[in-house]
């Protein structure tokens, strides 16, 4: 039970003992324990075949940092969800929220995985306001993804 | 014997002359003054004056910013005396908080050579105001001229010169040394200042602006991805080579987007900006066999 606890609370640097407003400071620039594990752990990291017609990329940017986010999701008939690998060049937060959404939408029906909203990502890792842009470069790209893989679809319909 | 003591009698006169008219180093250069005053206790607190230059007291820093002062000060008009309602780039006239001169909004003493005191930062002023001596903002600047102005506005401004005044005085001087330098970072930089130009006619790039074209992120994945691969410095050398080639492109471009108000693609180009000074920093923390990670 208490190593639960431990779990969730935040990782604490070893000077913030004293309460000065220094620790406030000091307090921004903390990492949340789900962050620190999704970055040393990162889930499904990796890349499939965009030459596939059964997988949707998606390429995303933050025009304030300049990092860049791709997500890809291979669906099958049902619209379900079977594979998903993603790689992101940022900062942790970043690469935690891509990691997060890739393990929350496996599985899931795309038109569900269009409902999830940044709020859910940050809240889910306890993301500062600083990042929360972060967790929005991660709602874009798996809204990117499932868009392309519905103009593949519908090409490939309309050749069909 | 008594040659002896003539001989000895001159050497102490010459001796006694030499140390009478002793020549020491002050502040700003070579002067002379004479050993008594500067170890007689009456005039020992007194520092010698230097031949020629101007007086201690004459070097104090409220005394200093006079011709600086007719440089910054736009609006016309000398010394105290009615102010005017015009200012610069539509911002208002600052009132002096001690003389309540008004004083136009970039300046940075109180003109009113009774008072010069230093003054808060105006209102509705842009960076080049201060900076650049009130030029229309653009991309294309001297870098020479703007490193000039910075010192020299920090030499009358900053901090350290205003320990031994009140309490007022060094919280404006902090706070116009730190906006001077935060004014100075942001020109100096071509990214800083194309997103300061972009934010001054209300283009900034928001968090949210989804902006960049997928050309623009395929290519910035591709590159990151080549420097993650890269196992040799000749390999990274390439990509750097590259990146900077972009980088001047880039820098050319948004001169003349710029220049000639095209502001769209003036937005455009900043954000590839943004993204390959994010891969020349990869490049430049890249270590064999260690993972790239920059802070930010």
């Amino acid at each position: 039970m208490f190593s639960i606890v431990k779990q969730l609370a935040p990782r604490r640097l070893p000077s913030a003992t004293f309460t000065k407003p220094v620790a406030a400071f000091v307090q921004s620039r903390f990492y949340h324990e789900k962050v620190i594990d999704h970055y040393e752990n990162p889930r499904n990291m990796g890349s499939l075949d965009k030459h596939d017609p059964t997988v949707g990329t998606g390429l995303v940017g933050a025009p304030a940092c300049g990092d860049v986010m791709r997500l890809q999701i291979k669906v099958d008939d049902n619209g379900e969800i079977v594979d998903v690998k993603f790689k992101t060049f940022g900062c942790g937060s970043a690469i935690a929220s891509s990691s997060y959404i890739t393990e929350r939408v496996r599985g899931m029906n795309i038109d569900d995985a269009l409902k999830i909203k940044n709020t859910d990502i940050a809240k889910e890792l306890c993301l500062p306001p600083v990042k929360l842009h972060c967790s929005m470069l991660a709602e874009d790209a798996i809204k990117s993804a499932i868009k392309d893989f519905r103009m593949k679809r519908d090409g490939a319909l309309r050749t069909a | 014997m008594f040659k002896q003591l003539l001989l000895a009698q001159r050497q102490y006169r010459q001796i006694s002359a030499l140390s009478r008219r002793r020549h020491v180093y002050c502040q700003s250069g070579l002067f002379s003054a004479s050993v008594r005053s500067l170890t007689h206790s009456r005039t020992a607190s007194k520092r010698p004056l230097c031949i020629g230059r101007q007086s201690y007291s004459a070097r104090l820093p409220h005394r200093q910013q006079q011709p600086q002062r007719q440089r910054h000060d736009q609006s016309g008009g000398e010394g105290g005396g009615e102010g005017e309602g015009e200012g610069e780039g539509g911002s208002a006239n600052k009132t002096c908080w001690h003389c309540q001169q008004q004083n136009s909004p970039a300046s940075l003493f109180c003109k009113n050579k009774k008072c010069a005191v230093i003054q808060a930062v105006g209102k509705g002023i842009n960076y080049y105001d201060v900076l650049l001596a009130g030029r229309p903002p653009s991309f294309e600047i001297d870098v020479a001229e703007l490193r000039r102005n910075f010192l020299r506005s920090q030499q009358v401004v900053h901090p350290d010169s205003f320990s031994q005044r009140g309490q007022i005085e060094r919280r404006l001087a902090e706070v116009q040394s730190s906006w001077i330098n935060h004014a100075y970072a942001t020109l100096k930089d071509p990214l800083h200042r194309a997103q300061y130009l972009l934010k001054l006619r209300g283009m900034e790039i928001g968090e949210a602006d989804q902006i960049a074209d997928p050309e623009l992120l395929m290519e910035i994945m591709d590159t990151r991805e080549e420097i993650e691969e890269a196992t040799t410095d000749a390999q990274i050398a390439t990509i750097k080579a590259r990146n900077d080639a972009n980088i001047a492109a880039v820098t050319t471009g948004l001169a003349s987007a710029f220049g000639s108000d095209a502001l769209n693609r003036a937005r455009q180009l900043t954000n590839r900006l943004q993204y390959l000074r994010r891969v020349a920093q990869a490049v430049h923390v890249w270590e064999p066999g260690k993972p790239v990670v920059i802070s930010h």
